[in-house]
């Protein structure tokens, strides 16, 4: 049976949302489970999403990398290694379950990534901050989403996966989600889904931040489609912040990191010429975890110990102390080939530092799932970055990749289970057609508020409240402009009245969900009165073990954004891995 | 070394425009964009979407080189606009043999030629 359609309503069995990794597994797994599935993607069909762009290294732990590869892996990199390394890195608030499934499931599906046709590269080297060995296995995100897109396309008839396509929101029906809704841009055409099961894999929201590392299509529309449906979510203060170079293009289309330049052996400096990371890791220097350099990098800067740009303030990175074959060996590695280094920049290293600044990189807050993907509500399932719990405070380098098969695959699972043991139930006419008005709003309203305008101002917001630095009274500011703006909304519109392939039109809808993410990170920024991983308050610069081992948890009541704290879940709670005292 | 017509400060982009659903066929329109060293054509496109003519239609998804989503013709030559700088006048086309949705976007290929879609599509309308 294919998707049908019902009254202008296509019908399926499971609906996912996002074709990066964490969709595509779990379209493929629930398929795999005899059901039907369909795809919507706010792209092209394995041209889109993060996991495309990815390193891509991806951890499991090194004695299953001897068994399943014979790569030579460290004989004492256990699986409790990683699961270790994973909570010291995320600062004892992760969820120590879904730790336990990344840690454990990783294997088979690496292993099943190669039996689809990915070419490993080898182990992931040198072993990346906060991984006492190097945990991962190597390939490139361009070949896991060829291979997970061609795995789609041989599964025939049982997935379709719809290009172009925007969701905007669910469908629920008696407290469980029965679809969603949203635009096919190409066209300028409502779509309404019915599906018996929803997986979200929507991935990021670093379109809240002017300049970030991840693709343009990543405005938070999962985490805000799943809040307005009353799901909860939690840890969406923590998100990781890198330390990059000025290499992005005018207007800012994306920006590119060079962890490698300071993992091989590169100095940060401040303008006084030191080595500002001697006061932060004197150990491990510009090695320390990504979070504690980008907070110490953000620190100089704010605090005029760097130098101010046209585009922002930075320190510098030098590899002068560096021989020159070194410069020269790096100059040969894909990955900084890639990001678009001519022979003139690395000559230009050898003499002289270049910028080095701080960006926004991966979610580690988003929907709260359990360990087999089910969010808090009946139907609904999530998977990969648009989830939280996995990384708690800091993000283990290389457990991102691993998360969105693992994640992927349990949820596609969970959903074909429920799919087939729940009838398709009815839509709800009237939410249908405020839906439907909702997405044509900002097309027809005559004129009003410009949804760039609205971005620009929201991005501007989040580059001076929302980043790593943080204070009370400044994330106080950010929840009232939030507020502020909100008032905005309902006056959205795009100044051209064309339906098809309308820029503004797509700007408009995700205005909506950046600003109910950017409040989230705000709201739960600002409860949390302490300093841990990515997240620094000037106010509370001390890690509060007594107060602070748990999660900030958040869900709509009524309209408004209520918070929560709840220790993370057990029964392993804490019994594997305890914090030191601090 | 390309010849460089940069004049006050700008180059002149000559864009492609179309709308299957209104117009009969495409014609071209040229938009003048400031000449920095750091702009590329996906940069010319985006900054003259959000300044210029917001009915501008673009794709892209990565910004660096990966996705492939970006990929114009400039000047005959298939490119991904994100990884050439603007350093000329240029004029911009849609990838040519596809489907064009508007403007600069396109159609994927191999899914138009994929039997299961065009059904669906049709399923629904
Ligand atoms: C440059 C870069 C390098 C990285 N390197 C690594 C690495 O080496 N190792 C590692 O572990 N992690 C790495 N990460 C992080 C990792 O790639 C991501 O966390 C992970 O791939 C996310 O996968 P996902 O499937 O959850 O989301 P994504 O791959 O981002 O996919 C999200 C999908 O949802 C779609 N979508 C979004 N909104 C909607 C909507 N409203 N309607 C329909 N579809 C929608 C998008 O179009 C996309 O298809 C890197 C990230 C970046 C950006
Ligand atoms: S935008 Fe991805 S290749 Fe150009």
């Amino acid at each position: 049976m294919t998707a049908k359609a019902t009254g202008g309503t296509v019908e399926t069995d499971v609906l996912v949302i996002g074709s990066g990794g964490a969709g595509l597994y779990a379209a493929i797994e629930a398929a795999r489970n005899g059901q039907q599935v369909m795809v919507l993607t706010k792209g092209v069909l394995g041209k889109n999403g993060a996991t495309l762009t990815s390193g891509a290294d991806f951890n499991l732990d090194g004695h299953s990398i001897r068994r399943l590869f014979g790569f030579t892996a460290d004989p004492r990199d256990a699986p409790e290694i990683l699961f270790e390394d994973t909570i010291n890195v995320g600062e004892w608030i992760n969820n120590q379950k879904l730790v336990e499934t990344l840690v454990d499931d990783a294997p088979q599906r690496v292993k099943e990534l190669v039996d689809w046709g990915t070419r490993m590269e080898g182990l992931a080297m040198p072993a990346r901050p906060g991984c006492r060995y190097p945990h991962g296995v190597k390939t490139t995100g361009l070949e896991i989403s060829n291979v997970l897109a061609k795995k789609v396309k041989q599964l025939g008839q049982q997935v379709t996966v719809r290009d172009n396509i925007m969701a905007t929101d669910l469908l629920t029906s008696n407290g469980r989600v029965v679809g969603a809704v949203g635009l096919d841009f190409a066209h300028g055409d409502f779509v309404a889904i019915k599906a018996k099961a929803v997986v979200i894999a929507t991935g990021g929201g670093q379109e809240i931040f002017p300049i970030h590392t991840y693709p343009k299509e990543m405005s938070g529309d999962g985490q805000a489609m799943g809040y307005r449906a009353g799901a909860e979510l939690l840890d969406m203060e923590s998100m990781q912040f890198i330390t990059m170079t000025f290499l992005h293009p005018y207007p800012p289309t994306s920006a590119r990191f060079l962890i490698l330049f300071m993992s091989n052996g590169g100095w940060l400096l401040n303008k006084h010429g030191q080595r500002f990371m001697s006061k932060w890791d004197p150990q491990n220097m510009e090695d320390a975890r990504r979070s504690l350099v980008a907070v110490a990098v953000n620190k100089e800067i704010l605090e005029g110990r760097g130098w101010k740009g046209d585009r922002g303030g930075y320190v510098a990175l030098s590899m002068r102390h560096l021989p020159e074959d070194i410069i020269d060996y790096l100059s040969g590695d894909w990955y900084i080939r890639r990001c678009l280094f001519s022979k003139r920049d690395f000559d230009h290293l050898k003499k002289d530092s270049i910028e080095a600044f701080i960006a926004p990189h991966s979610f580690q807050g988003g929907l709260r799932v359990d360990e087999n993907g089910s969010t808090t509500l009946a139907g609904l399932f999530a998977a990969g970055e648009v989830t939280g719990g996995l990384h708690g405070a800091d993000r283990l380098a290389g457990n991102a990749v691993s998360q969105c098969f693992v994640q992927g695959s349990r949820a596609g699972r969970s959903a074909a289970r429920f799919a087939a043991k729940n009838r398709s139930a009815e839509v709800n006419k009237s939410q249908l057609e405020s839906l439907r008005e909702k997405v044509f709003a900002p097309l027809e309203r005559k004129d009003g508020v410009s949804p760039l305008e609205m971005r620009r101002r929201l991005q501007k917001l989040a580059s001076e409240k929302l980043i790593n630095v943080r204070s009370g009274e400044s994330l106080e500011k950010a929840v009232g402009e939030i507020e502020e703006m909100k008032k905005s909304l309902p006056r959205l519109a795009a100044r051209s009245k064309n339906p098809r392939y309308n820029r503004e039109w797509v700007a408009a809808l995700e205005a909506e969900n950046s600003l109910v993410v950017a409040e989230m990170i705000a709201r739960s920024a600002l409860m949390r009165t302490e300093s841990r991983g990515n997240h620094y308050r000037y106010d509370f610069p001390a890690t509060d073990n007594q107060n602070w081992l748990k999660n900030i948890i958040l869900r709509r009541v009524d309209t408004k954004m209520r918070l929560f704290t709840a220790a993370p879940p057990g029964p392993l709670h804490f019994a594997r891995v305890t914090p030191p005292e601090r | 070394m390309p010849k460089k017509n940069e004049e006050n400060g700008q180059f002149n982009i000559t864009v492609f425009r179309y709308d299957p659903a209104t117009d009969r066929e495409g014609r071209y329109k040229t938009y003048k964009v400031p000449a920095r060293k750091d702009m590329t054509i996906l940069g010319a496109l985006t900054f003259i979407y959000e300044n210029l003519d917001s009915t501008l239609a673009h794709a892209y998804s990565c910004g660096w080189g990966e996705c492939r989503g970006c990929m114009v013709s400039v000047d005959g030559r298939s490119v991904k606009a994100c990884l050439v700088k603007l350093t000329q006048d240029v004029k911009i086309g849609p990838l040519p043999g596809r489907e064009i949705v508007k403007d600069l976007v396109v159609l994927d290929r191999e899914l138009v030629a994929d039997r299961r879609l065009s059904k669906i599509g049709a399923a629904e309308s």
